[in-house]
């Protein structure tokens, strides 16, 4: 579990790296991977969410929901990315992501099941 | 007396600047950093243009000059006086030079320049379309540009023989538009109340065939305009050099250079104005006031639910493919985008006055005011900040602005009608 901790903040999301961060509630693990490398501006593209209990345990089924931004400019995605699960294995495709600028964005994911609900804000550099 | 002491120092300032950075060894006149910004703005840059899988002749020779023919044609109209041409001039890299477009009578906003334009994923300051197929289709039956009807549009490609002939190398049969009892003589959903009438009285199979038509007649339009790509201008032979590791200094003033600077810099304007075309084709408020007796426009609020809507978007009846269509699938509506209009690309942009939406803004110098002041927007709010340059700044932005203007990269046939 260390191991995940410290794996997710050196990762280099914006070339590919798969990040994971525990969502504020610490409810579940997120490990969040472009499948655009490295991340350029102005193309849409998809990226890959593992969704996964404390325990490492594959959460699915959820509703997951992406927002973000950059918060130095004020102003939201330029797109509204959505996310659809696999039946068991934790996994989520989140399609339609897209940055229109260079800067510092935030992609901050949303998790809700029948129980718990849950975020986790990734910060990366464009 | 104050004010000629500040006209000496700004000048003085700018002669400065300029003279300072001429002075720089090459290797030292940007950094790292800003070389890469550098080479992102740089034609070199520019990626080979993306195919487009809802118009399945977007690169077909045959398509283009059949739209290159469309194009120039004043019959496209009701009055017969109005073609693309008319506000699309090629002289004027594909504007009017006017505030708003002229055609049967007097539009709300400003021409918008046509290179380039088919990389952007969105058409229009709105982007209410999603295709430059689709798009075509809307001046050809609004009243005040063209004023024409899809029925008589399709009547005139079945009568006119070399439209004929050109039409069905291309796309196949046309509907037998000849037979008075099945088509009448003006119709369109869109039209008067007499043309909708006129539509509402045709076989949903006759109606299907004649959008069809319309549709193909935008798509070999779109083909046309694909041919309109950007050429290099003095800020690329500048970028080309220098980032091949030469001596540039002697290839854009120095006023130029600092202003470049500015714009990957202090300025921002490359948060925006991105990539090699100098627009990221997105949309944002940058609080340009409406034109003088006009309401605020609610901007890209209203122009992506008239895409969603549009029965000729990428994901309806008439797109040759609906696996992709992910701009029109992800398009983000709502408050957000209220008061939002799209950022037009500032290649040759000396050349393309007056700016903005509907023509506010007459000059650069102005359009460089607007953003060091970057007023509270009349609705939603403006993402651009208060700059703070000095007088001296904006002028080497200017002179920056200056530098983007070059021949287009296309055949000169394209830019002239057909004989
Ligand atoms: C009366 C003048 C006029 C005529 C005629 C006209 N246009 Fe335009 N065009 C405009 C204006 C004004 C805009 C911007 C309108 C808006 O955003 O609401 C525009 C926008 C466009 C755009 C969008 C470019 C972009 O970057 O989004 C394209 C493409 C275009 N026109 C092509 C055409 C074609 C093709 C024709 C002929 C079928 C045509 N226009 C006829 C005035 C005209
Ligand atoms: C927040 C995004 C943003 C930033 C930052 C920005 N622009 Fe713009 N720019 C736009 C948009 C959007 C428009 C069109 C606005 C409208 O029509 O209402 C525009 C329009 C323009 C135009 C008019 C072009 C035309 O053909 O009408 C020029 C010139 C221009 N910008 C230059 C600049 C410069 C120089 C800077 C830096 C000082 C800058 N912009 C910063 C988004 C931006
Ligand atoms: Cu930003």
């Amino acid at each position: 579990m260390i191991w995940w901790a410290a794996a997710g903040a050196a990762a280099d999301v914006t070339n590919g790296e798969p990040a994971t961060q525990f969502g504020e509630s610490g409810y579940f693990r997120m490990t969040l991977q472009s499948a655009l490398a490295p991340v350029a501006i102005n193309r849409m593209h998809n990226w890959n969410l593992r969704l996964e209990t404390p325990s490492g345990d594959p959460v699915s089924g959820a509703n997951v929901t992406v927002t973000g931004g950059m918060p130095d400019h004020d102003h939201g995605l330029p797109t509204a990315p959505r996310a659809t699960g696999t039946v068991n294995d934790g996994q989520y495709l989140i399609e339609g992501v897209k940055f229109h600028m260079n800067g510092r964005w935030e992609l901050t994911i949303g998790v809700e099941t029948a129980t718990q609900s849950d975020a986790a804000t990734f910060v990366f550099e464009l | 007396m104050l004010r000629p002491a500040l006209v000496l120092v700004s000048v003085a300032a700018l002669g400065l600047g300029a003279w300072w950075m001429a002075q720089l060894p090459p290797e030292e006149q940007f950094s790292a950093e800003e070389k890469v910004l550098v080479r992102s703005l740089w034609i070199g840059n520019l990626a080979a243009l993306a195919r487009d899988p809802s118009n399945r002749v977007a690169d077909d020779d045959e398509a283009a000059q059949l739209g290159r023919r469309l194009f120039f044609d004043r019959r496209l109209s009701a009055n017969g006086g109005v073609s693309c041409a008319t506000c699309h001039k090629p002289e004027r890299y594909f504007t009017d030079g006017l505030p708003t477009g002229q055609g049967l009578r007097t539009g709300e906003r400003n021409t918008m320049g046509l290179v380039g334009a088919a990389r952007s994923p969105w058409q229009f300051w709105d982007g209410r379309k999603d295709s430059q197929w689709s798009q075509a289709l809307s001046p050809l039956e609004s009243t005040v540009e063209h004023g024409a009807n899809r029925m008589e549009l399709v009547r005139l490609l079945s009568e006119d023989m070399a439209y004929r002939t050109a039409y069905q190398a291309v796309f196949g049969e046309l509907p037998p538009v000849g037979d008075p009892e099945r088509f009448p003589p003006q119709a369109s959903p869109l039209g008067n109340e007499e043309q909708r009438t006129a539509w509402e009285g045709m076989s949903t199979a006759d109606q299907h065939a004649v959008n069809q038509a319309f549709a193909n007649l935008g798509k070999a339009l779109a083909a046309y305009q694909r041919k309109l790509e950007p050429g290099p201008a003095p800020f690329d032979e500048f970028a080309g050099a220098m980032l091949a590791g030469e001596d540039a200094r002697a290839l854009l003033s120095g006023a130029a250079q600092a202003g470049l600077k500015l714009f990957i810099g202090k300025a921002s304007c490359v948060h925006c104005h991105n990539g090699p075309l100098l627009s990221n084709n997105e949309f944002h408020n940058t609080g340009v006031l409406p034109a003088v007796g006009q309401l605020p426009g609610l901007g890209r609020a209203q122009g992506v639910r008239e895409a969603i809507e549009d029965p000729f978007n990428c994901l309806g009846a008439y797109s040759d493919d609906h696996n992709g269509c992910a701009e029109l699938r992800y398009a983000k509506s709502g408050d957000d985008v209220i008061g939002a209009w799209r950022a037009p690309s500032l290649r040759n942009v000396t050349e393309t006055a007056p700016y903005m939406h509907a023509g506010q803004i007459t000059t650069l110098r102005e359009v460089l005011e607007h953003y060091n002041r970057a007023d509270l927007a009349l609705v939603g709010h403006n993402e651009a900040k208060p700059l703070s340059l000095t007088r001296a700044e904006l002028r080497m932005l200017e002179a920056f602005l200056n530098t983007l203007t070059g021949p287009l990269s296309a055949d000169p046939r394209w830019l002239t009608p057909p004989n």
